[in-house]
């Protein structure tokens, strides 16, 4: 059978602490696998703040898969994120293989740059903290 | 008419002539607002701000200075963070 490439983003309840959110992702996985998904990769983004309340909740617990599958996983997927009362948002993306690659490149770009901009950051604080030192002085 | 001109034709030159002048300036066009990025990530919520405005709407490609499939990139993008409430839909900071 002829297999798409999908990019599943899920927002779970925010209010579950990160072990209580465990057994709903497995579920979900679990739901992908039965309708002939095969997952290549899963990114876990975790808690986040949400940029506006969704059912008056503030975070939400993020996660996004990769995933390969036939196009019928995707409205089996669909019925059951909406009967799943924790999961307050869902996002599925079908992907070329062309566009896939351009996304992986970009990811790894713009990853590449947090971690430059954070240790930019760090560097700053750590000569901000030296500074304080030398003010003393 | 405008008194100062005998003919239509001469106040039509005019009015060229003063529409040449205020286009002296060149409309200033950025390069390459992308910077060398060649995909439009969604997830990308820092390179998506650059393109909304305080209230969070999509700024026009007139301001963008992106190409038109770049633009509809974008707004594609922005909809899907909005969706995932990576983007605000609206910022009401103004009282």
């Amino acid at each position: 059978m002829n297999n798409n490439h999908y990019e599943i983003t899920v927002i779970y309840n925010g209010i579950l602490e990160d072990d209580q959110v465990k057994p709903y992702v497995d579920q979900t996985v679990e739901m992908i696998a039965r309708h002939g998904g095969t997952i290549k990769s899963t990114d876990v983004w975790g808690r986040r703040r949400l940029a506006y309340p969704i059912d008056k909740k503030n975070n939400g617990y993020y996660i996004q898969f990769t995933v390969e599958a036939p196009g019928d996983m995707v409205h089996h997927l669909e019925r059951f994120f909406h009967i799943e009362e924790n999961v307050m948002r869902h996002l599925i993306l079908q992907f070329s293989e062309r566009d896939l690659k351009r996304r992986e490149e970009a990811k790894e770009k713009h990853a590449a740059a947090a971690a430059a901009e954070a240790a930019a950051r760090a560097a700053e604080e750590a000569a901000a903290a030296s500074n304080d030192v030398d003010d003393e002085d | 008419m405008n008194p100062r001109f005998n003919n239509r034709r001469d106040q039509n030159n005019a009015d060229a002539a003063l529409r040449q002048q205020k286009r002296a300036e060149p409309p200033r066009r950025r390069r390459n607002p992308l910077k060398g990025i060649e995909y439009i990530d969604y997830t990308n919520t820092k390179l998506l701000l650059r393109f909304t405005n305080d209230q969070g709407k999509i700024l026009p490609k007139r301001i963008t200075g992106l190409t038109a499939t770049q633009q509809r990139a974008l707004t594609r993008a922005v909809k899907y963070a909005r969706h995932l409430a990576l983007l605000p839909f609206v910022t009401d900071d103004a009282r």
